[in-house]
């Protein structure tokens, strides 16, 4: 408890330290929203109305107040293009992101374990060498190219999974298709990465005493791969898989765009063109406590699977 | 020196270093050398020669304005070097400078240091970068500024362990009971002796900022049309996929050989070098 406590209070001055960093850099970005929204019709009246409306006029160090002391009422102002609340703009788009992710993250451990089990009992023969060879190809493709290949062959080629969006919430099924080929493509390199984890994970443990000592009290070979070693084996692969799903956070960011998928990604990159001061702010948050609460959770899982960690 | 001519001998012998190593010397020199190189302006658009198929005068055919695509690729691995190589080098010059005081002063320095360091590294190198160039702009300097800023965390853990490793040797205490200057101790006792680590680090960065960089590129977020960056080459490509889908093909598999090449040579460098890094890089 102790342990679980400490970590959730040294996560807070990070999320400040978030919370400022957005502010600051938003506020440096070039270019004047007012003038992005009004275009380059001049209207010094309007404009000057506007940013009064929004509070660009007041000093930096109110206006870092004003966002701070919103920000811990839960608003983060309104989108300025679309002048809805950046909350509800991304509410909207957010479940497709995670979905992605989600889906993405799944699909790699699912084939990350069982290649690295199968390249470390191999190691060495021929077995091993092909998937750790095609493990190092795999982390080398990018994966929004790797989603075009899979949009050519599978979609345009094919036609066995739609090219754009993301299906329709009223058939499920629909949005399972449109997930398939965006997971594979956001999955492939975090899957090699993985299994090499597994792979190495898993021969570090099978010479421990351990394993010795259960092989010599008589269990067959399965059980004491899967009751002694696996175990062991995987508890590196927790914290891995929980950094690894920032990075296909942040990934989706790119593989929404090939398949013209409502996300963050799509949000954000459409918000940095608009210069949408509020609404990055507010992506880039987003972003930050995604991050912030699935490290926290990793640190949970490490210190629940292996009580070595919550003493240390 | 015979450790180091053992050293040699090992990186010579190991296949992924050979094979690696070679297509990075290939691509340096296309880099270098991709005005000579180049077979047409990659840049000027010849509108009656749109989507031209292969041929030996267009060799990977042209794109929707009539551009050469093999030009346009020779030419886009200069930036996709450049920025990679220079923001690696400062994130590798700057984060070992913090992670080397870090870990030789320990104390408050240290903690503060890798408070800050661990919070960023929560944040992967692209979404980073992606902020970064978010704000700045996406101009050459910017974008080799962010992916700096991204890289310098991951140095800087790196190192501080390096160094508090090394430290506790005998040979450095040596130097400071005969009260050799800190600075010196650093330069000449501690750094030579965590070169492994950071050349392995290297190695992976320079990896992960190229793949970085295209992705940035890719988002519209990079280096902006007509000058030609294997990301907004791929970008640019997009709209007419369903007809001419070679055009976005042929820049991914650049940039595919490319991060292979420097994780091949990575993997070889860090088992020779120094295995235990495996899983602090990443």
């Amino acid at each position: 408890m102790r342990y679980v406590l400490g970590r959730l209070g040294s996560t807070i001055p990070t999320l400040l330290l978030i919370a400022l960093a957005s502010f600051v850099l938003v506020r440096v970005i070039p270019g004047d929203p007012v003038h992005v929204m009004f275009g380059d019709i001049p209207n010094p009246e309007a404009a000057q109305q506007m940013r009064e409306r929004l509070g660009l006029d007041k000093p930096l160090i109110v206006q870092a107040q004003i966002y701070l002391r919103d920000l811990i009422k839960g608003e983060i102002g309104v989108s300025i293009r679309t002048r809805r609340p950046v909350l509800a703009e991304i509410g909207t788009v957010f479940p497709y992101t995670l979905a992605l992710a989600v889906a993405a993250s799944i699909l790699s451990v699912l084939i990350a374990v069982p290649v690295g089990v199968y390249a470390a009992l191999r190691r060495g023969r021929f077995g091993d060498m092909l998937t750790m060879a095609l493990a190092v190809l795999g982390r080398a493709m990018p994966n929004f190219w790797l989603g075009i290949l899979l949009l050519l062959v599978f979609s345009l080629g094919l036609g066995w999974f739609p090219a754009i969006g993301s299906g329709d919430w009223s058939d499920p099924g629909s949005v399972l298709q449109a997930l398939v080929l965006p997971a594979i493509a956001l999955a492939v390199a975090e899957a090699a990465f993985l299994a090499r984890i597994t792979r190495s994970g898993l021969l570090d443990v099978l010479p421990e005493d351990y394993i010795l000592t259960a092989r010599a009290k008589g269990l067959g070979r399965s059980a004491v791969l899967y009751g002694h070693a696996l175990r062991n084996a995987l508890i590196p692969l927790v914290t891995v898989v929980g950094l690894s799903f920032g990075r296909l956070v942040t990934g989706a960011v790119v593989v929404e765009v090939v398949f013209s998928r409502p996300g963050l990604g799509t949000l954000l990159v459409s918000a940095i063109d608009n210069r949408d001061y509020a609404l990055i702010q507010g992506a880039i948050l987003v972003f930050a406590v995604l991050l912030v609460v699935t490290n926290l959770l990793t640190d949970f899982a490490y210190g629940f699977i292996d009580p070595r960690i919550r003493r240390g | 020196m015979e450790a180091v001519s053992l050293t040699r001998r090992k990186v010579l012998r190991d296949g992924r270093i050979v094979v690696g190593g070679g297509m990075l010397i290939v691509l340096a020199l296309v880099a270098i050398f991709a005005d000579w190189l180049a077979p047409h302006d990659p840049i000027e658009q010849d509108l009656l020669n749109r989507f031209a198929p292969r041929s030996s005068e267009f060799i990977l055919g042209t794109d929707a304005f009539g551009r050469d695509i093999l030009s346009r690729l020779i030419v886009g691995a200069r930036y996709s070097m450049l920025i990679g190589v220079v923001s690696v080098a400062i994130g590798g010059i700057v984060g070992g400078a913090l992670g080397m005081i870090a870990g030789y002063l320990r104390g408050w320095v240290d903690v503060v240091l890798m408070r800050i360091t661990d919070a960023l590294l929560a944040f992967p190198l692209l979404l980073v970068a992606l902020v970064l160039v978010a704000t700045l702009g996406s101009s050459l300097p910017n974008l080799v500024a962010a992916i700096a800023v991204a890289v310098i965390p991951r140095f800087v853990r790196i190192v501080r362990g390096a160094v508090i490793e090394v430290e506790a040797l005998d040979y450095v205490t040596a130097a400071k009971v005969i009260g050799a200057p800190t600075l010196r101790i650093l330069r000449t006792d501690i750094l030579p002796n965590i070169a492994s680590p950071i050349i392995v680090t290297a190695s992976f960065m320079l990896a992960s900022a190229v793949l970085v960089e295209a992705s940035l590129g890719f988002l519209g977020l990079g280096i902006q049309p007509p000058t030609p960056t294997w990301g907004n080459m791929i970008n640019e490509a997009l709209p007419r996929l369903r007809l001419q889908p070679m055009p976005a093909v042929y820049p991914g598999l650049a940039i595919m050989l490319a991060v292979l090449a420097m994780n091949l040579v990575g993997d070889g460098l860090r088992d020779i070098l120094d295995p235990r890094t495996e899983r602090a890089v990443q």
